[in-house]
């Protein structure tokens, strides 16, 4: 298995630890997490950092009566709270499972067994994944097709949860997220010998419908 | 009780010692420090997201109660109190305020194991403080934007008008500063 040679980038990690990016990118960040232990230290000190300036705001005292509730509760807990070891999480690699995060949207841990709707452009299934905020989807691009040339209208986040795609950027393998400036123009091309199976998160629906303009763009006047 | 004017400057090992206290000894004393000095800055933060003060107190309560409750989950080689504690008061807000974002986080539970280094931030708030001062203003208000008032990327970018690329790169740049201040383990 290969390493991880492609990461979401510095300030859209120190996003996510401040809790500010959409859930459909955090999503995205959040799934590579459990197998980048770079980018999990990179996370951490987001939290720092945040922590830091927390701590550096003016304080905002609590009513009195907060106060003595919290110290009447002390009590409260039941011991055996305090016996529970912490479970082990974190796993190195991605054994062509789904990441934790995506399992728990998805309720499901095969990604074949998925209702992929064809989409107009050839060779390029989707599911269309609904996360609330922002706009998520899992692509299956068919092995050796390529994506219709295309940009990005805000930010967009994608990981290679299956396979692999080549474009001007670089090779990207299982784990990797692209993490592009929306300025870049990019083609992707999956690998020859299986299908590549991407989560790409995108922005709020407006800065989507852009992206989604510019996909189509080309194909129609194909 | 005479109320002291100025709060002691307490180190971060201070902090880690009394969870040690209330891990082992369930020491309520211990416990009241940290809640003193952290409840009034969790409660600044969650009002500065959007909490209203109601809930913005209910939630600081339940963030400083799961300090008391998950104190044997602490590993001072792993993150600092306060980091440990951002942590927990971020995901109380995800879950209250921004629950779509849930799907992105694993859960408290999980913390204590999420993080493989120690990661250090070899500054207190107030240093902090004075490091982003000195951040041109653009920079400044990325981070500013970011940790105080939970903005996207996109959504800081629309209200100031600097193009999306412009908001990136004040990040990255202020991320950057930080680190020439802190150390490379400090952001």
């Amino acid at each position: 298995m290969s390493q991880i040679e492609h990461h979401p980038t510095q300030e859209t990690l120190l996003s996510y630890a401040a809790g500010s990016l959409p859930a459909s990118l955090a999503l995205v960040v959040g799934c590579h997490l459990q197998y980048c232990q770079q980018c999990r230290s990179g996370v951490s000190a987001g939290e720092a950092l945040g922590a830091g300036l927390m701590v550096a705001l003016s304080p905002q005292a609590l009513s009195s009566r907060a106060r003595e509730s919290v110290l009447a509760r002390l009590d409260e807990q039941g011991a055996d709270e305090f016996i529970q070891e912490p479970k082990s999480v974190l796993v190195s690699r991605p054994q062509g499972s789904v990441p934790r995060l995506l399992q728990g949207l998805l309720q499901q841990d095969n990604l074949d067994a998925l209702p992929w709707k064809r989409t107009i452009a050839p060779g390029l299934k989707q599911i269309v994944l609904n996360c609330g905020e922002g706009d998520v989807r899992l692509l299956r691009i068919s092995a050796g097709k390529k994506m219709p040339v295309h940009s990005h209208g805000g930010s967009e986040l994608t990981m290679i949860l299956r396979g692999g795609y080549s474009d001007n950027v670089g090779k990207f393998n299982m784990g990797d997220v692209a993490d592009l400036e929306s300025s870049v123009e990019h083609q992707p091309m999956a690998d020859s010998d299986e299908d590549c199976i991407c989560l790409a998160g995108m922005d709020a629906p407006l800065v989507f419908k852009g992206w989604l303009a510019r996909l189509i763009q080309p194909i129609v006047g194909m | 009780m005479v109320e002291l004017a100025v709060e002691q400057v307490r180190s971060g090992e201070f902090w880690a010692d009394c969870m040690d206290q209330i891990a082992r000894e369930r020491d309520k004393s211990s416990f009241m420090l940290l809640f003193d000095y952290f409840s009034p800055r969790v409660n600044a933060y969650l009002l500065g997201q959007g909490a209203e003060p109601s809930m913005a107190e209910d939630l600081t309560q339940e963030a400083l109660l799961a300090l008391w409750n998950k104190a044997h989950l602490y590993n001072r080689e792993k993150a600092a109190v306060s980091t440990w504690l951002f942590r927990v008061a971020r995901n109380l807000w995800i879950d209250r305020l921004r629950k779509q974002r849930g799907v992105a986080y694993e859960s408290d539970e999980n913390l204590a194991e999420t993080v493989d280094d120690e990661v250090r931030l070899n500054a207190d708030g107030d240093r902090l403080r004075a490091v982003l001062d000195t951040l041109p203003q653009n920079q400044a208000q990325v981070v500013y934007k970011s940790y105080y008032e939970g903005k996207s990327h996109s959504e800081i970018a629309e209200e100031t008008g600097m193009p999306l690329g412009s908001v990136k790169s004040s990040l990255r740049l202020a991320i950057k500063a930080f680190r020439q201040y802190f150390g490379e383990d400090g952001v």
